[in-house]
């Protein structure tokens, strides 16, 4: 029997997280599935599917898949060109725009979707640039325009996939092929297309996943054009006249049915068709050289990605926030700070929404830490059934869309039978947070746990260090670098999430999220934009010294 | 079976020079090994015979064939050279059984006739029958190992080349490897040439071995030449242990120092033994050399104490005069 006190494992401590995760993220799911198919004693599975193919919802529910097929197409030809050329050429050597690119990336996408709605509407900068093009500019307002918007967003993702399966290959798996006589065309189609594939596989099925659980763009863009899908259209019946439950919870039901059979398909792939590819030595592969044409191609392809990708969106946003009248448009002498000072003025509604996103996020990230770490040494290197099942739960809110977890928890905890007073109160909304964001703890500990030599503990405890003492002085500061990392994550995005806030906020209370949406959709859009240029500024201060502060601490 | 001629090749990695211009001949049908430590410029060497790598300068011969001139401004490509190649790290394609792994080479060449028959041959040589249908993933590092020498032999190539190909494996899985490597390539005639880092690989496979240092060649002989008689003090240090009587001019090796005398003609020397460590068939002695520089090793057949004086005796014969 080997030292067991070495994994942070025991029986109780693990029926505990079971417990908590189960009456915290499981029961809340099980209940929509169970509100959506029971009515009154009996039970009916096709239900969900049937209610909405009678109330003419079958067209959202072909929306969701349409955009999920379209952006999966889009993303591919945005990503896979730029996956090669970081790849093969020499324009591998900019590692700065790895960083870059996780921009779009991190940018909320209902901001995104505004900067270019601004940049493309009428009398938008777009036309204010280029007067002609009011004649084209009217086309972006379109499904194809939405498409656009998400792919954008999105495509980093698949970009750095693809790129780090090219990279594997490019070694000498791709070297065997040509020296055993393949030629570019041949050991393209035999070697590099399809150890490619199953990595594409998995990135398309989860860009179609995002899409379908995206809500920050089908909540303004696709508001305006009259698309709608899924996500969209739960957030519609639950919190505009006429509310209708059973509607928004059958649409809830259909998409976590349908992100977990992807999700399940996602896994049946990797565990069967991915293959354990080893990079070599990475110096083998070979650096096409950008000269001449070749590397003309190369950045202008790179910078109109970045322009279209983050150039064009901040542009909007920035200049929006700083001009004095809108309909004067761009020019030095139309610019003005006063909407930040109003933004920021003492005592106002927008400071308030500002301090109590923060307050709300550093609430809900310290929560989500302690108990994202506690879930993650739980789950330990998995491999017993109870720690797999930890590891399920504890990351089925990145599984589920945001906004099918939210309906849950306000079924849940607004049930009549509930005895506990949560909803409508401030503690409902971090509750929500935790949720919603404790996979990225979760992940981030259980990467730094599974690095770490079990050897080391042991070799603490051979020193005479008793369990707790060993927690303390070896496991905790070899795991803070995960810890903090999750910290961060969860602050960032939880002070910017919009569902959650849309849906759970009790009455009186704005967060920013809110604020932007509330701004744009009423037409104060300098004040919005204002607030979205905070908002994203605050969290990438805070990221960019949590950077230099870990580096330091690397140094010394 | 090919004859390979290589003139003033020679090749910089931005402002490193990773092959300072080289010159070598590889006999057809010999074994020959590139040997040094890492950075020597030997993978480089290999690679651009390879086509991997394109070198600044130079040409490359192979049976009076020009696979590659700077001057004349001919290169090859890859897949055209017809070599073999067994890589460091094997280089199976993970979605490919054993068998289209082998056959690959074949098919690229859109061999259709009798290729089942060249695929199974190739396997059986490394004695494979019955994996064909395995994946990689589903084989031991030894076989993934014979794998990939099956695959690089399949389409009867005019040179193997391998790239440290044992470096992978643990150490009695190489040893085993190692002559049974050396056996197929002589048994099939094969010219072979081969890159490690380790000299008892180089010592115990090579009809030739060329010893290379910091993108240069120092030495290319037998390996008893090599061992012998050191062309280069870095040679004399870096292959088997070398007793020196003046730094980087005169050496011997530790078999050839004496605890008797021979003949009159015998220099004799006084030592204390520093250290001995026992090796099984005899004691390694650390000596420190009154007359000599710094320490030196010999061999006895009884254990002596640290701290013991001895006297020493060595033939004139075998004092080796680096001539550089």
């Amino acid at each position: 029997m080997p030292l067991n006190s070495l994994k942070p494992y025991n029986r109780i401590g693990m029926m505990l997280a079971l417990i908590l995760l189960g009456l915290l993220i499981v029961l809340p799911l099980l209940f929509i599935l169970w509100t959506s198919v029971s009515k009154g004693s009996s039970i009916d599975l096709g239900a969900p599917l049937r209610n909405m193919l009678e109330h003419d919802l079958s067209q959202v529910l072909f929306n969701s898949i349409w955009l999920g097929l379209c952006v999966i197409a889009a993303t591919t030809v945005l990503a896979l060109p730029l996956a090669w050329m970081m790849a093969k050429t020499a324009l591998r050597r900019h590692k700065w725009l790895d960083i870059v690119l996780l921009i779009p990336f991190m940018t909320p996408p209902y901001i995104g979707s505004m900067g270019w709605m601004l940049f493309m509407q009428k009398n938008g900068y777009m036309e204010q640039f280029f007067p002609a093009s009011s004649a084209v500019t009217p086309a972006f307002f379109s499904f194809g325009g939405m498409v656009a918007i998400m792919s954008l967003h999105l495509f980093p993702f698949l970009y750095l996939l693809l790129r780090n399966s090219l990279l594997q290959i490019g070694g000498s798996l791709e070297e065997a092929a040509a020296v055993h006589g393949g030629g570019f065309l041949y050991r393209t189609r035999r070697i590099i297309l399809p150890l490619l594939l199953s990595g594409y596989m998995m990135g398309a099925l989860l860009i179609f996943v995002k899409t379908i659980a995206e809500f920050g763009t089908p909540a303004t863009f696709g508001r305006k054009i009259g698309f709608y899908v899924m996500t969209s259209e739960i957030h519609r019946y639950i919190s505009s006249w006429p509310l209708d439950f059973g509607k928004a919870t059958s649409l809830a039901s259909v998409l976590l049915a349908a992100c977990l059979v992807m999700w399940y398909i996602q896994s049946v792939i990797s565990s069967r068709y991915s293959y354990r590819l080893v990079g070599g030595k990475g110096s083998g592969a070979r650096m096409l050289p950008l000269r001449g044409w070749r590397g003309l191609i190369c950045w202008l392809y790179v910078g109109l990605l970045l322009l279209a990708s983050i150039g064009i969106p901040y542009f909007s946003i920035i200049s929006a926030s700083l001009l004095k009248l809108r309909g004067e448009g761009l020019a030095w002498s139309n610019l003005t700070l006063s909407h930040y000072a109003d933004l920021l003025a003492p005592g106002s509604e927008s400071l308030r929404a500002i301090l109590n996103s923060l307050g709300l996020a550093v609430v809900a990230s310290t929560i989500a830490v302690v108990l994202g770490t506690w879930f993650a040494l739980t789950v330990g290197r998995s491999s017993r059934p109870g720690q797999k099942l930890v590891d399920l739960f504890s990351l089925l809110p990145n599984t589920v869309p945001g906004i099918v977890i939210v309906v849950g928890l306000i079924l849940f905890w607004n049930a009549k039978w509930m005895p506990i007073p949560l909803y409508n109160t401030y503690g409902m909304v971090v509750l929500t947070y935790v949720i919603l964001f404790l996979p990225y703890t979760v992940q981030y500990v259980k990467s730094s746990f599974n690095q770490l030599d079990p050897v080391l503990l042991q070799a603490g405890h051979v020193f005479g260090g008793r369990r707790l003492y060993v927690l303390r002085r070896i496991l905790l500061p070899l795991l803070l670098p995960g810890m903090l990392a999750g910290w961060m994550m969860t602050f960032t995005i939880s002070n910017r999430e919009l569902v959650g806030s849309l849906l759970i906020l009790p009455p009186s209370m704005q967060t920013s999220a809110t604020y932007i949406y509330a701004q744009f959709e009423q037409g104060a859009v300098s004040m919005g934009m204002a607030m979205a240029v905070v908002s994203v500024g605050v969290t990438t201060v805070m990221l960019v010294i949590l950077n230099i502060f870990s580096s330091k601490q690397k140094v010394e | 079976m090919g004859e390979i001629r290589i003139r003033r090749l020679e090749k910089a990695f931005g402002t490193v020079k990773a092959l300072k211009p080289v010159d070598l001949t590889i006999r057809s049908g010999s074994f020959t090994t590139l040997l040094g430590p890492s950075g020597c410029g030997k993978t480089t060497l290999l690679r651009m015979l390879a086509g991997l790598e394109e070198p600044d300068q130079g040409e490359i011969y192979v049976n009076g064939e020009c696979f590659f001139s700077k001057d004349k401004r001919t290169n090859r490509p890859v897949h055209k050279r017809h070599f073999g190649m067994v890589f460091q790290d094997f280089a199976l394609w993970p979605h490919m059984t054993v068998f289209e792994n082998v056959a690959f080479g074949l098919r690229a060449a859109k061999r259709k006739t009798g290729l089942r028959e060249e695929v199974m041959h190739a396997l059986k040589t490394v004695r494979l029958e019955g994996m064909e249908k395995r994946y990689p993933h589903q084989l031991s590092g030894g076989q993934q190992q014979r794998v990939a020498f099956a695959r690089a032999i399949a389409i009867r190539p005019g040179l193997i080349l391998f790239d440290e190909p044992l470096s992978a494996l643990d150490a009695v899985l190489r040893d085993e490897l190692r002559a049974e490597l050396i056996h197929l390539v002589k048994q099939m005639g094969m010219t072979a040439l081969y890159v490690t880092h380790d000299q008892t690989e180089a010592m115990s496979m090579s009809d030739e071995v060329v010893v290379m240092k910091e993108g240069e060649i120092l030495q290319m002989g037998t390996p008893e030449q090599i061992y012998g008689t050191p062309a280069h003090s870095f040679v004399a240090r870096f292959i088997g242990k070398s007793n020196w009587l003046e730094p980087d001019k005169r050496m011997l090796r530790p078999e050839h120092v004496r605890w008797s005398e021979n003949s009159a003609s015998d220099q004799q020397f006084t030592a204390i033994v520093k250290h001995a460590s026992y090796m099984g068939d005899r004691y390694e002695l650390e000596l420190d050399i009154h007359q000599g520089s710094g320490s030196w090793i010999a061999y006895s057949p009884t254990r002596l104490a640290a701290g013991e004086y001895v006297q020493v005796y060595v033939s004139k014969e075998h004092i080796h005069e680096i001539q550089a």
